[in-house]
């Protein structure tokens, strides 16, 4: 039972499901050192070449977005009918997988969810770059992208105001107003640590960054407490956005007539296959940096186990949803409707798609049921990757399966993309990549202070526990 | 510079090639239109004399002073002095008109400050009686074709008109000292006009030897012959549909093709409209599948050598079953029309029988028509029904043909080529066409013309033909053209030009006077002298004489009547019809050379909205292919898009097919016209396979007509022109991978639809007379609650709707290429219409329904449906697209940011983007054709059918100008207007009085996904088809 070692006692190990939140209880020394040395330490050679890789593919990103913008965006696949092609099959991707972040920075700091603690500032970057990916993919579809603020309700010369009943206008809102509290709530949480950092880095340079960075926190009490008051406002500010961005995102596609887009079930079913993306990806990064990083103490096979079974939770979302789409076209009787889900995405020019969206999202996450693919982090850094291939699959299917299969038969075409759709889709990967890499270089990523709190919170318990233990000892001896 | 032209150093300069090789053009050159007097004291040549010399001086003097400033040079000429009869921005329309294959059919040409921008049909004219078709409306993109030849060449070195004019003299002088006109040929495209006839007329009588020849490659020769034989004159038939009750069209296209094809889809429309009159109905017997198949009650896809068997059947049917006549056959037709039945096939039985009693109980209100491409039979058969039952004179009537030495086999090709072949001629004028490439090539046409010592050709391209001749000569397009040309029906009509040439280029009289003792005389001032004659009118008389023949655009009382004691003989028949009695031998495919309906002969240049223009049943576009029937494709392990090595005869030829639902089998159709290319065939035949063209490249060699697609000229047997049995089919193999696996070739082609069936769905109806009969509403809305939040929006005032009858709509195109000629509609090419990105604002649906084998067709014109719950208007974020007040369903252009959430919102899919700059690599002269009271759309915006909304605007201006409300609603679209066969209307929904209400209350009508709600401002008129109950629900 070495595992439990941390817990100071035996008889702990039942009142505990599975392993512990924070492996040991190392000192505010040890902790500080752990967590800072990988953004004080130089890198390895490794390091440097996935830094200058993933920057390459931001300049092609950065010189196919010029090609775009020179030549049109008939240089992408997209026509008539499939209007709508690669761009906003990877918008609602990244915007999916944005979520789980503020899901767990924000909804589980309500819910005083401890494993949140060590991956939450991880989660939050992969927020925020997500975020930052889907952004551009509105911009760079339009056909004529200058005149991109025309979405936005300024004050026009000309009175001229966006459309309010089209979707695409809240979007546009409930998109930059995520990015928004993400970021706010993403910076917030780093203050104390880039304190910690300007108090620790060498070099004047780094210091003085640092110390601009950090806005002047001292660490008083006062500043503690004004602090952990505004942290939690903002996580319920950010709470409902969780819920608002992807209904939004989904209404693009419910609010239109398109048969299999025409939905009320959309915003809800959207959600949770945001999260479930979320989720997966949040997997997809930690399990390498875990490893990386020499982690395994701080983010435990505990924090693994849970988000597996979230993954779980959130992919039974999904496949309910998807049971309860195709109940209600049947039930609808719309023939449209009928045959875009029951011939034209199973059967159609999509069908490989199709069928690898339904096993990735519902065949797949039932390997989580079992411990053992919980806690094995190869095993479920290939399930998170298995579902964001379905995901990614999932809004293919949503987007151009069903505008290429509309009302009228003769107008009936599919899409094939082109190789700059595949090139900017492998641009913003590269691109994500590379912010991503910049944050784990520079910031700190397990937020070094509410892992110092949580250590000395479980000491509490720890201590209280065993006061209990001897205080019921000493009454059995009694 | 001095008065020669010369510049100071004595290099002497020059403005153009020609003017270089003709010496520096009088001053007053080019100022005046050709014919015009230059003004007095401008004489050339002549000098100035001293006093007009200070007069001027003065003058000038005087001008200088009062202008003195600096005059900025500008491009833009506005009229200083503006003519009294133009307002800058109001077009004026001029009557004109068009002539294909010599026939004429009447416009009037939409003339915008001085330079033409539309066509439409002159209702006066009988071949066009408001309408015009796809070459009238390309013609536009013709006359601004940059493909256009621009300079006259001598041996491809450029040269002069004059030049030529004035070595001509002196040759014809040297070569032909006697004037007898021997050795010089002219070989003409097929004329009709008095001017050229009266030029020709004087040439011979200058030369008596000079001998005219007419061809052109889809002209037929057998109906002329076979009237000949039978009529005892060379006949034309003239349909007269509008009394046909009953119609059998033995191969032929006469809804869209022919000269006539205008007013016969007019006519015919007319009688399948069960509202308005007693339906007609048509049977088709025909190898490949026509709009006029697809129109037929009852269609028997039938190799086209099968259909004289099945003529001569049909003849023996009615002769000797249902007629009962004094005009008996003789002994020895019977005994031949009983073998015909005797050999009719079993298959084929009931149909003939069948037919043949529907037409004999319609006696005197039937018709049966003959196409082009069947020989002498086929039209004796269908001469012979037509007597037997009182169909000529009633829905049929024969008259002299207008065409120039018709019926004439000495003033035909074959003439022609055996006097070549003999060595007897030495100089040869060739006018339009381009037979060098069309004249089957076993005819060893183009190795002949290269013999001819002197040759010269007039044509709008330097095509095949051109490089193959000595002297080339730039033609003038109708548009600047004075000419003169006649109808079907002889009604002649004035060619009247609306700009200048624009390269320099010359009428066919024009060139032909050149031959005339007094030199090339001025277009104007030949078709003028022509009407003087003609009309006997000198002075004042005259000039209101041509002044309303202008106006008019037809001269009054030059009808060539009908022949009315035409009437058929039994004798000679039988030599005639026995031909028809060979069937050819089972188990052979034959090729069946066809017109392309988008194409015509090929000779119109390479145009890329022809190019881009559907066709009609495969919706193929930018290429050809060669199409045959499911079964035979299944039978050959071929389908649609393999490439195939074709082989006939000598000939090979690598070529993509496609697979069409109805077509014959054992029969694949090479469409003609497609792959024109310049190069002149002096090789031997066998290694003349004609290869795929890609896109015309234009930056090969200006001046090139070039043509994607295969040429299927090149294959076209000399024997046998049009139906040529023992083709042979295999999939091709791609060579390089061959040694390993032999892998089959494919090639995308670019088809608008590739989806042709309904799915079951409820979106373009159609039924039976009978289902009609039996319950009226059969096509209306099922009846559907709607349960709409909001109340729904019906507008104030005035508001616009359309209707479309699904049983009057042929799918000839017309629609498509007038709608892109009206409203500046690019073509995207070939890549981008493969990737579903073709621009057309409207474009016709076509559904089948049945068995592969025999298919029943609806067309469904699909455009913007201005729907009152526009699904496309709430997504725009921007307010791009919104509703007018009089029901339109607006597009603003500079609002639109490219979302194309709209697009996807549409259901019925007619929302345009233009994904790239498609309007910006348009050349000066190719913009000279945008319509300028419409906006040309740059990249990244969304466009649709606006129903024509400039007209509309335009009408509540002259409305208000004029004082006249009534105006306002005197609007018709572009579409509509030039609809041969008046399936689309358009007008005032909210006047119950206007036709389009009438329309909407007919019980066919419906609105396409009536089911969403979408209130849509277009409804349908269900197909109905008028089966004979004899035959239905019978497989053929």
């Amino acid at each position: 039972m070495s595992t439990l070692a941390g817990y100071g006692h035996p008889a702990l190990a039942g009142a505990l499901e599975g392993p512990p939140v924070l492996a040991g209880r190392p000192s505010d020394a040890a902790l500080n050192r752990q967590l800072l040395e990988p953004v004080l330490k130089p890198w390895g050679p490794l390091g440097n070449i996935a830094m200058l890789l993933s920057a390459g593919g931001t300049g092609m990103l950065l010189a196919c977005v010029s090609y775009l913008f020179w030549k049109g965006i008939g240089a992408l696949g997209n026509n008539i009918p499939v209007a709508w092609g690669f761009p906003i099959t990877n918008f609602v991707w990244w915007i999916g997988i944005g979520h789980a972040g503020t899901f767990i920075s924000a909804f589980l700091l309500l819910l005083e969810q401890r494993w949140r603690a060590s991956v939450n500032r991880v989660a939050e970057a992969m927020t925020l770059f997500a975020v930052i990916q889907a952004g551009l993919y509105p911009l760079l579809h339009l056909g004529r992208p200058w005149f991109a603020y025309w979405l936005f309700p300024y004050p026009a010369t000309m009175d001229v105001w966006p459309q309010f009943r089209s979707a695409l206008p809240w979007d546009f809102a409930a998109v930059s107003t995520y990015f928004t509290i993400s970021l706010l709530f993403w910076y917030m949480g780093l203050v104390p640590d880039f304190a910690a950092l300007r108090d620790s880095a060498p070099g004047v340079v780094r210091r003085k960054v640092y110390g601009v960075l950090s806005l002047g926190w001292r660490g008083s009490a006062s500043a503690w407490s004004q602090y952990r008051c505004g942290y939690g406002l903002l996580g319920a500010f950010a709470t409902p956005l969780v819920i608002s961005v992807h209904s939004v995102v989904s209404s693009d596609f419910a609010i239109g007539l398109v048969p299999g887009w025409h939905s009320t079930i959309f915003p809800p079913y959207f959600v949770a296959g945001a999260l479930y993306s979320g989720f997966a990806m949040v997997i997809t990064l930690v399990v390498p940096i875990r490893a990386i990083y020499k982690l395994q103490n701080v983010v435990t096979e505990r924090h693994l186990d849970v988000l597996a079974k979230m993954l779980l939770l959130t992919g039974w979302i999904v496949t309910f949803s998807y049971m309860v789409e195709w109940f209600l076209t049947w039930y609808g009787h719309s023939p449209y409707e009928q045959y875009t889900h029951f011939v034209g995405w199973p059967l159609g020019p999509y069908a490989v798609l199709f069928w690898i969206t339904i096993l990735c999202n519902v065949v797949v996450p039932q390997t989580c049921w079992f411990k053992a693919v919980r806690r094995t982090p190869w095993v479920l850094f290939i399930v998170s990757i298995l579902v964001n291939v379905g995901m990614w699959t999932e809004r293919f299917i949503i987007v151009v399966g069903s505008l290429s299969h509309g009302y009228l038969p003769s107008k009936w075409h599919t899409f094939v993309p082109s190789w700059l759709d595949i090139a900017i889709f492998a641009g913003t990967m590269s691109f994500f990549v590379f912010l991503y890499l910049c944050f784990l270089r520079w910031v700190p990523f397990i937020p070094v202070s509410e892992t110092k709190e949580l250590r000395s919170e479980l000491e509490e318990e720890d201590r209280a526990a065993r006061a209990r233990l001897a205080a019921r000892a000493e009454a059995g001896a009694a | 510079m001095s008065a020669d032209g010369r510049g100071g150093g004595s290099r002497p300069l020059w403005r153009s090639l020609e003017e270089r090789e003709s010496g520096p053009a009088p001053a007053w050159a080019g100022e005046f239109p050709p014919g015009a007097e230059p003004p007095q004291g401008f004489a050339a040549g002549g000098g100035v004399s001293r006093r007009e010399l200070l007069k001027l001086s003065g003058a000038i003097a005087a001008l200088g002073l009062l202008g003195c400033t600096n005059q900025i040079a500008q491009h833009i000429v506005p009229y200083a002095n503006q003519p009294p009869e133009v307002t800058p921005g109001v077009a004026r329309f001029y009557a004109t008109a068009m002539t294909l294959d010599g026939f004429a059919t009447g416009l009037l040409a939409e003339s915008h400050e001085g330079h033409p921008t539309k066509v439409e049909g002159n209702p006066e004219h009988p071949a066009s009686l408001g309408a015009a078709g796809v070459f009238e409306q390309a013609s536009i993109y013709q006359l601004y074709d940059p493909d256009r030849a621009r300079t006259v060449t001598e041996e491809g070195a450029p040269s002069s008109f004059d030049a030529f004019a004035r070595g001509l003299r002196a040759a014809l002088g040297r070569m032909d000292p006697g004037r007898s006109g021997e050795r010089l040929r002219f070989l003409l495209e097929p004329q009709t006009s008095p001017t050229v006839a009266r030029v020709i007329e004087r040439i011979r009588e200058a030369r008596p030897g000079a001998r005219f020849h007419y061809y052109a490659p889809l002209v037929a020769e057998a109906p002329l012959r076979a009237a000949r034989a039978l009529l005892g004159k060379p006949l034309a038939p003239r349909l007269r549909l509008e009394k046909a009750k009953r119609i059998l069209a033995l191969d032929a296209d006469f809804l869209a093709s022919g000269p006539a094809a205008l007013r016969d889809a007019r006519h015919f429309a007319r009688r399948r409209d069960p509202e308005k009159e007693e339906m007609s109905r048509l049977y088709a017997i025909e190898p490949g599948f026509t709009p006029t198949g697809a129109a037929a009650d009852h269609r028997l896809p039938r190799r086209g050598g099968e259909v004289p068997a099945l003529a001569l059947a049909l003849l023996a049917e009615v002769a000797l079953v249902h007629h009962r006549g004094p005009e008996e056959p003789p002994g020895e037709v019977r005994a031949l029309l009983e073998r015909a039945r005797a050999a009719l096939a079993e298959r084929d039985r009931m149909f003939v029988k069948a037919a043949a009693r529907d037409l004999a109980e319609h006696a005197g209100a039937c018709v049966v028509v003959a196409g082009e491409r069947q020989p002498e039979a086929v039209h004796a058969a269908a001469i012979l029904i037509n007597w037997l039952l009182g169909a000529a004179g009633n829905t049929v009537e024969y008259a002299p043909s207008p065409l120039l030495g018709a019926g004439d086999e000495e003033q035909g090709l074959d003439a022609l080529l055996d006097a070549l072949e003999r060595g007897e001629v030495d100089r040869l004028v060739i006018v339009g066409g381009d037979p060098a490439r069309t004249v089957p090539r076993g005819r060893g046409f183009a190795e002949k013309l290269a013999r001819v010592k002197e040759s010269a050709y007039v044509g709008l391209h330097r095509n095949a033909t051109a490089l193959a001749c000595r002297w080339f000569i730039p033609a003038a397009h109708y548009l600047e053209s004075w000419g003169d040309a006649r109808a079907f029906d002889g009604t002649a009509s004035i060619v009247q030009p609306l700009v200048e040439p624009l390269f320099g280029g010359r009428t066919a009289a024009e060139v032909l006077s050149a031959f005339l003792a007094e030199g090339p005389v001025a277009p104007r001032e030949l078709v003028r002298e022509t009407w003087r004659e003609r009309s006997g009118k000198r002075g004042d008389a005259f000039e209101a004489f041509f002044t309303e023949a202008l106006v008019r655009g037809v001269i009054r009382d030059t009808r060539i009547e009908a022949e009315a004691g035409a009437r058929a003989r039994w004798d000679g028949a039988a030599t005639l019809l026995a031909p028809a009695l060979e069937r050819p031998p089972a188990g052979t495919i034959e090729a069946a050379f066809a017109r392309s309906p988008g194409l015509h002969d090929g000779t119109l240049g390479a145009l890329p909205h022809l190019f881009e223009l559907p066709e009609p049943l495969t919706k193929l576009t930018w290429e050809n292919a060669a199409l045959l029937s499911p079964a035979l494709a299944a039978r050959l392990g071929i389908v649609a898009g393999q490439v195939v090595e074709l082989a006939l005869g000598p000939v090979r030829a690598r070529v993509p097919v496609d697979v069409l639902p109805g077509h014959a089998d054992e029969s694949v159709t090479l469409p003609l016209g497609w792959g024109a290319r310049d190069e002149v065939a002096l090789e031997p035949i066998e290694e003349r396979a004609p290869e795929m063209n890609e896109v015309p490249r234009r930056d090969l060699e200006p001046g090139a007509a070039r043509g994607p697609g295969f040429d299927a000229f090149a294959l076209r047997p000399a024997a046998s022109p049009w139906f040529a049995p023992g083709l042979s089919l295999k999939p091709a193999v791609d060579e390089r991978q061959a040694p390993l696996a032999p892998a089959p070739v494919f090639r995308s082609l670019a088809t608008t639809q590739r989806h042709f069936t309904l799915e079951g769905r409820d979106l373009a109806r159609s039924g039976t007379l009978e289902e009609l009969r039996a319950d009226p509403r059969f096509a209306a809305p099922k009846d559907r609650r709607e349960l709409p939040l909001y109340e729904p929006w019906n507008g104030a005032g005035r508001q616009w709707a359309m209707a479309i009858d699904l049983s009057r709509c042929t799918g000839c195109n017309a629609c498509v290429m007038a709608c892109m000629v009206e409203n500046n509609v690019p073509t995207v090419g070939r890549d981008d219409v493969l990737a579903a990105r073709e621009m057309h604002w409207l474009r016709i649906d076509r559904y089948f329904d049945g068995p592969p084998e025999d298919p029943r067709v609806v067309f469904e014109p699909m455009l913007c449906q201005h729907c009152e719950a526009a699904p496309c208007e709430y997504v725009c974020p921007v307010f791009a697209t919104t509703h007018s007040q009089d029901g339109l369903n607006e597009q603003v252009y500079n609002r639109c940011v490219g979302t194309r959430f709209c697009s996807n919102n549409c259901p019925y899919k007619v929302r345009r983007f233009n994904w790239l700059a498609y309007n910006q690599a348009k050349s000066e002269l190719q913009q000279l054709a945008m319509n300028p009271d419409v906006t040309v759309r740059g990249r990244g915006v969304m466009e649709k059918c606006t129903f024509c909304v400039q007209r509309i605007r335009r009408a509540d201006i002259d409305a208000a100008v004029e004082g006249r409300p009534e105006r306002a609603l005197e609007v018709a679209t572009a579409c509509q207007q030039a609809c041969p066969s008046e399936a689309i209307v358009f007008g005032a929904v909210s006047e119950p009085r206007s036709e389009v209400s009438e329309r909407w209350r007919s019980t066919r009508a419906f609105a396409v996904l009536d089911e969403l709600h979408t209130r849509p401002r277009i409804r349908y008129l269900a197909r109905i088809r008028n089966p004979n109950p004899e035959l239905e629900g019978r497989p053929s």
